[in-house]
């Protein structure tokens, strides 16, 4: 067995790590089950992106070979939300969930419609968007940075998330809501949350941190900070625009 | 009835010995994790605070059970590491470890549960489905045998039970297409002494319950895991056990018919492990609702009799009185959101809602995919009649897959997605026992993932998500007390009397954390 494991090993540093299980289907067939499990929630349960970036386009933001698949996969991707999970699968296991990435490869790239300069225009001048958002690296300001979110999202995710923003809250972006024993509602995004403190930082970028008994009341709001109205404020090109203009946020190359 | 409470509470404490340890999962053989110790209280809980923390430095997501014996507390870690950890300086006197074979397919982490004791003898699970017995002085490995092959998808992750000189143990993997047994193992020897399995084959009785188009050995997917220890009546000489979710989880089409045993609780004659009854809780399972929450065991006044009672939160979202001596249903009720059930037969046969089932482009069902309650220690305490334990109360998305079975792989067939703006929400729940009335639930921001203890003091501890270890008033569920560990909880506090103190103790992390009323 040990044997026969350094010989796999050697093989692999031979092949300068292809995937061994390429192409297999009945690895392709359990990967595809384990990626519903672990990867479904952000990827989608078709590879099709979500929360996560949509993997069918056979193109990925941390490299594209196998190596750089298995590396994604085992280690996460820093400042990204891609934890690894090398402590929790098994060298096959990873390789079976690379067989099954490049089995859910469209052969068309999605296509992606509207102005992206018209878009960023928008986002930087009537859409305000920028008040709240980064798009280029460095310090995040209130909202999440999108200086890779053309990576990371869907750009139906995208689009929901602009005309939407409630439907899902971006892990880490809830909104949280101090009401003060003066009367006053402190409101902010959610630092940390339980069922005894909470800590936050509002729109002026200020710390707060609050035991339950110094406040009326302490809630976590179902609701986004981001506004909800995009869809009556912007015309429908305008948001086709703001999501092209996202998609090309891709970060360093 | 308070009295006639009391002297029960003696006549089972006193199967565990006293308050100054605690020797097995449960506490006690009931599986009732509650203490008589009454220092800490509400009046003194404000001076409650760590007196010592045990660094393992091995990776996090303890889920033990700290057993206490003679001034020594042993902890079992993942990854097969464990400790014996001297109460006074909170010092280790002997570290055991060894290396987890690989690869190994596992469901949930390198985890375990805690240690089983018996005179000199330490008994735990290693992680690749052995059983090994530990000096109690040293660490030393006396003997290890192999409960199931890793390479098949067995892993070992449970507490075992010591009944007598058996050290009774059980297996997970169902989700890898294993056929789950409980075993038996002279404590001395390790020589097995009986093996109860949970999946029969064609021609046993309930084989039949597997259909019989599906290949020559479709029973050989079966699952049927049981990965959480049982409890024991030693007047009826019965070991309860409950088992997990058939294989493969969320797609039953090769498996038509009720899939015994999974799903169930089985009742197994201690001395040779035959089965004297089984109750399925939820026949041809395809929602991952294994039965493997606390089979606690209590006597219930029921209609002016006392009937001799096995409870359980189930993971399908109802609670459940069954008469331990014979299996038959006492009661079952809902004790959270359910959308699967119409109504259940005289014999506690649920009457289906149909198109509950999980679909290639998905279907909501509650409860969701970890249950009403899942796994994590309840608490009964006799003070209350009532059992506390954790709830996560909403729906999921069931998702329904495809797959050839690869023996050894993972075959759940299935994934389930959060419900779009619908949060499900993580609660502490007190429930009368002899009735299934839910009498408090309390809501909370971050899941009490940790499992629960009660004491005299009418004191309900469980540590959470956040890494908060919580006391709330177990009549009300206000919250008393609360502590931040600092790392998520996933393992059950205990407590136990020291040199004539009360102590609490908790693993959080990688952490064993115990507390004591400070000066």
């Amino acid at each position: 067995m040990r044997a026969a494991l350094l010989l796999f090993l050697l093989a692999l540093l031979a092949r300068g790590q292809t995937n061994p299980l390429a192409g297999d289907a009945a690895a392709i067939d359990v990967g595809k089950g384990n990626f519903r499990l672990y990867c479904a929630p952000c990827h989608g349960i078709h590879a099709q992106g979500g929360r996560g970036p949509d993997l069918t386009r056979g193109n990925f933001s941390a490299g594209n070979t196998d190596t750089d698949l298995f590396r994604v996969i085992s280690a996460g991707v820093q400042g990204t939300d891609m934890t690894g999970y090398g402590e929790r699968f098994d060298d096959q296991m990873i390789w079976r969930l690379v067989a099954f990435i490049r089995s859910a490869a469209r052969v068309t790239p999605e296509m992606i419609a509207g102005d992206p300069a018209h878009g960023r225009a928008i986002f930087q001048g009537k859409g305000g968007c920028a008040a709240c958002h980064a798009t280029t690296a460095g310090p995040p300001q209130i909202g999440p940075s999108l200086d890779r979110v053309g990576r990371q999202r869907s750009l139906q995710y995208l689009r929901e998330k602009l005309l939407d923003p409630n439907q899902s809250i971006t892990p880490g972006y809830s909104t949280v809501a101090v009401k003060l024993p003066d009367g006053r509602t402190l409101r902010g995004i959610e630092i940390a949350f339980d069922d005894f403190s909470s800590q936050f930082m509002d729109v002026n970028r200020q710390f707060h941190s609050f035991r339950k008994e110094e406040a009326a009341s302490i809630e976590r709001e179902p609701t986004s900070l981001m506004p909800s109205d995009y869809g009556r404020r912007l015309t429908p090109s305008e948001q086709t625009d703001i999501v092209a203009y996202l998609s090309t946020l891709r970060g360093a190359q | 009835m308070k009295t006639f409470l009391l002297l029960l509470t003696a006549v089972l404490l006193l199967k565990s010995g006293d308050e100054t340890s605690w020797t097995t999962y449960g506490k006690n053989y009931a599986g009732w994790r509650y203490s008589e110790l009454t220092q800490i209280n509400p009046g003194t809980l404000s001076r409650l605070a760590p007196k010592w923390i045990f660094q393992t430095r091995a990776p996090s997501g303890m889920e033990t059970t700290p057993l206490i014996q003679d001034g020594i507390m042993y902890v079992t870690g993942t990854s097969n590491h464990a400790w014996a950890i001297d109460l006074k300086s909170g010092k280790a006197l002997w570290h055991y470890s060894k290396t987890p074979k690989k690869p190994l397919d596992l469901c949930c982490g390198e985890v375990n549960r805690g240690f089983a004791i018996a005179g000199d003898r330490l008994f735990k699970v290693n992680i690749e489905d052995t059983l090994v017995a530990l000096d109690r002085l040293s660490g030393r490995v006396l003997w290890e045998v192999e409960l199931g092959d890793y390479r098949k998808g067995y892993s070992g992750t449970v507490a075992p039970l010591v009944v007598r000189n058996l050290v009774v143990v059980g297996t997970a993997g169902a989700e890898f297409g294993i056929r789950g047994f409980v075993d038996a193992y002279d404590a001395a020897t390790g020589k097995r002494v009986w093996r109860f399995y949970t999946i029969p084959m064609p021609g046993e009785p309930g084989g039949e319950t597997w259909g019989s188009s599906a290949g020559a050995s479709p029973n050989l997917r079966g699952g049927g895991s049981t990965w959480i220890t049982g409890t024991y009546d030693p007047e009826l000489n019965l070991i309860y056990w409950g088992t997990g979710n058939p294989g493969p989880d969320m797609n039953g089409d090769v498996r038509p018919g009720d899939n015994l045993y999974t799903c169930s609780l089985v009742a197994l004659d201690a001395d040779t492990g035959k089965l004297k009854w089984h109750f399925q809780f939820t026949p041809h399972d395809v929602h991952d609702w294994d039965a493997i929450g606390d089979p606690v065991l209590v006597d219930l006044k029921i209609n002016g009799a006392v009937r001799k009672a096995v409870v359980q939160a189930n993971r399908n979202g109802h609670y459940y009185a069954l008469d331990r001596t014979n299996g038959k249903l006492l009661f079952v009720k809902p004790y959270t959101k359910v959308s699967w059930t119409k109504d259940f037969s005289a014999d506690g046969r649920p009457v289906l809602v149909p198109g509950q089932e999980p679909r290639e482009e998905g279907t909501l069902a509650c409860p969701g995919l970890g249950g009403g309650h899942n796994w994590n220690a309840t608490t009964y305490s006799p003070r209350t009649g009532w059992h506390y334990f954790s709830s996560e109360d909403g729906c999921h998305m069931f998702y329904r897959t495809e797959q050839q079975f690869v023996e050894g792989q993972w075959y759940q067939l299935s994934t389930v997605d959060w419900v779009k703006g619908e949060a499900n929400k993580k609660s502490v729940v007190a429930v009368d026992a002899s009735t299934g009335q839910v009498q408090w639930r309390r809501e909370l921001a971050a899941t009490p993932s940790g499992g629960m203890l009660s004491t005299a003091s009418d004191l309900l501890f469980y540590g959470d998500s956040a890494g908060n270890l919580v006391a709330l008033n177990a009549r009300t569920g206000e919250p008393r007390w609360h502590f931040p560990t600092g790392s998520a909880i996933s393992a059950p506090p205990v407590t136990y009397e020291f040199e004539g103190k009360q102590y609490i103790s908790v693993a959080s992390g990688n952490l064993v954390i115990t507390f004591a009323l400070i000066d």
